[in-house]
């Protein structure tokens, strides 16, 4: 885990989903909005 | 001083009268321009120059000087322009006498095109505004030479300098030096996050959004930073006084509900809560966040300290530091309740260790460099509630659990078994130990007057482990022993030896002294001077055979023998 790295794109978004929200997020609230970003771009 | 203008005449061109006409036309021009910069243009128009002329020469009109100046300026090019601005001519020349060249002006440094027209931010800038990475310096696990990382306290720094002063102790030998080789393996970029599990995704965005300094962090929540309400002083003062009024440490939501006078119905309750969690955290010099995940609290400085003052904190961890070695070879507890036989240096300094089986049900740090963490602990039996440290495990000092010097002293005796269950709310926990009807021995006890030990009379009220009790029975050997020095105290190896002579059964000559000893003997024993377990006893035999010897046929029996030197 300590090697892996999330990319520049990823990374932008989730700051972007923070950024958005007026409230605290938990990182399984920050998984949840990557994932279903991955799923719709499919 | 005087310093001397040196003017070179120019050459001119024409005829001599033209010459001279030149020469007088330079010599205005100058006049006009004394204390310009020599390569300044100076100006003058051609009317004004012909009407000059016309006044100090008659062979012409203004009119016919006009044409001739312009012609005689236009003949020496080398040392005069002619302009023309306005239906004006001017003839232009400079101080030194030669035509003005037009400035050449550089831009290479001039920002004003980029301030008109800005380049687009390239893709990198946009994504990546990270700290300065700190460096993640590997801990050894064990060594004497190290000093204290960087998460204790300066005052616990400054007590082990003096313990390292007061003398060079060689390593533990339960734990061998280790050499670590720090190896950077390269970042594997994860495009697709589909077969990555929740739990790896969680610690690779942890990784990376901690390093975002647009990012507030605070245990498992982030938010945008310039969007996490900010505690004026005022506040931060207010919550400070607060803690010292109450003298005891306070959870984020009292703090909010009670200084920053905001209802749990409030519809920005929790973004308050998660502000006010991130800013105290940023106040490090004033407070201290000693919470677990459900139960935050804080603390500050001025606050009672939790654990016994009869040992300092540093020196306790110390005393824990082999359970570096050991935590992680034990399984944890799988369910939330551990038993526990007490000691007595545990009973002494109200301490427990958290080693493998503890660490179990206890929490582990929440936030980056956590300290300590307060929990709750809850007697039903005695129906008091108290508060204990748990001090975390750092790179030199093992992990324990402090302040229960006056629970154990009310109602517990060395070897008297207990059990702590994990409530389910977290960080409050039960101690519960099994009640038996009175009984009276006499127990080893510590004479602090003569620092001595002594057994003295004891009715208690708690089921005990008997291979664990300390009684005059069983140990009649300790009466009036002296405690053991400090240095000897700290090397697990000496106490090991020093109990040997202490409870050992002689079995060699007078010359030549030969201790026996069983574990179940060595562990009580043992563990009056410092915590040592049945495992690092049995290290410390297997690793030193020139001492201490393992008895081939029976199991755990030992032998010491002390060197002749």
């Amino acid at each position: 885990m300590e090697n892996l790295q999330l990319s520049s794109e990823h990374i932008t978004y989730l700051l972007t989903v923070l950024r958005n929200s007026n409230h605290p997020m938990t990182t399984r609230d920050l998984i949840r909005e990557l994932r279903a970003r991955m799923e719709s771009s499919r | 001083m005087q310093t001397a203008r040196v003017t070179s005449e120019p050459t001119f061109a024409g005829s001599k009268k033209d010459q001279a006409i030149a020469a007088d036309t330079l010599n205005v021009i100058r006049a006009t321009g004394r204390f310009f910069p020599k390569s300044a243009p100076l100006r003058a128009s051609i009317p004004s120059l012909a009407a000059y002329f016309a006044s100090t020469h008659d062979e012409r009109s203004a009119d016919e000087w006009a044409t001739h100046l312009e012609k005689v300026a236009r003949n020496n090019s080398e040392i005069f322009t002619v302009e023309q601005i306005d239906d004006v001519s001017y003839v232009v020349t400079t101080s030194e006498g030669k035509a003005p060249v037009p400035p050449a002006v550089d831009e290479s440094h001039v920002l004003a095109e980029r301030f008109a027209e800005p380049r687009p931010i390239s893709a990198e800038q946009l994504a990546a505004r990270k700290r300065a990475k700190v460096a993640q310096l590997a801990v050894p696990e064990e060594s004497e030479l190290i000093g204290a990382p960087l998460d204790a306290s300066v005052e616990e720094i400054l007590e082990d300098l003096a313990i390292i002063d007061d003398e060079i102790v060689p390593p533990a030998f339960e734990i061998a030096t280790a050499v670590i080789e720090v190896e950077e393996l390269p970042a594997e970029v994860v495009s697709d996050i589909a077969h990555l599990s929740d739990e790896t995704l969680a610690g690779v965005i942890a990784n990376q959004l901690r390093d975002e300094v647009t990012v507030a962090n605070f245990g498992d929540e982030w938010m945008a930073e310039d969007k996490v309400s900010r505690l004026s002083r005022g506040d931060l003062r207010r919550i400070k006084e607060y803690l010292v009024e109450r003298n005891e440490p306070l959870t984020d939501e009292v703090l909010l509900q009670d200084v920053l006078g905001l209802r749990p119905t409030a519809e920005n309750y929790a973004t308050m809560k998660f502000a006010l969690n991130f800013r105290l955290s940023r106040e490090q010099r004033e407070f201290e966040y000693v919470g677990t995940a459900r139960q935050r609290y804080w603390t500050t400085t001025g606050l009672p300290v939790i654990g016994t003052t009869k040992r300092k904190a540093s020196e306790i961890g110390q005393d824990y530091r082999f359970l570096l070695g050991e935590s992680s070879a034990t399984s944890p507890a799988t369910d939330n309740v551990v038993e526990h036989v007490l000691t007595f240096y545990e009973y002494q300094y109200g301490v427990l260790p958290l080693d493998g089986l503890m660490s179990g049900i206890f929490p582990e740090p929440e936030i980056v460099d956590q300290r300590a963490a307060i929990l709750v602990f809850e007697s039903p039996q005695t129906y008091e509630t108290f508060f204990v440290e748990l001090r975390f495990p750092t790179g030199n000092r093992g992990g324990y659990i402090a302040g229960f010097d006056r629970f154990f002293l009310e109602n517990l005796v060395p070897g008297a078994l207990f059990t702590i269950e994990r409530n389910e709310d977290d960080g409050r926990y039960l101690i519960e130990y099994l009640p038996v009807s009175g009984e009276d021995r006499k127990l080893l006890q510590i004479d602090e007057k003569r620092s001595r030990y002594v057994f003295r009379p004891m009715t208690f009220y708690c089921a005990t482990q008997e291979d664990m009790v300390l009684s005059e029975n069983r140990f009649p050997q300790l009466a009036n022993v002296p405690l053991l020095e400090e240095r000897v105290r700290r090397r697990p190896e000496l106490v090991l030896a020093s109990t040997f002579e202490r409870i050992g059964e002689q079995v060699g000559s007078s010359d030549a002294p030969r201790f026996m000893a069983i574990l179940d003997d060595l562990v009580p024993a043992c563990n009056v001077e410092r915590p040592m377990g049945a495992d690092l006893i049995r290290s410390i035999v297997s690793s030193d055979a020139s001492t201490f010897r393992t008895d081939p046929d029976i199991e755990d029996v030992f032998y010491y023998e002390p060197s002749k030197s």
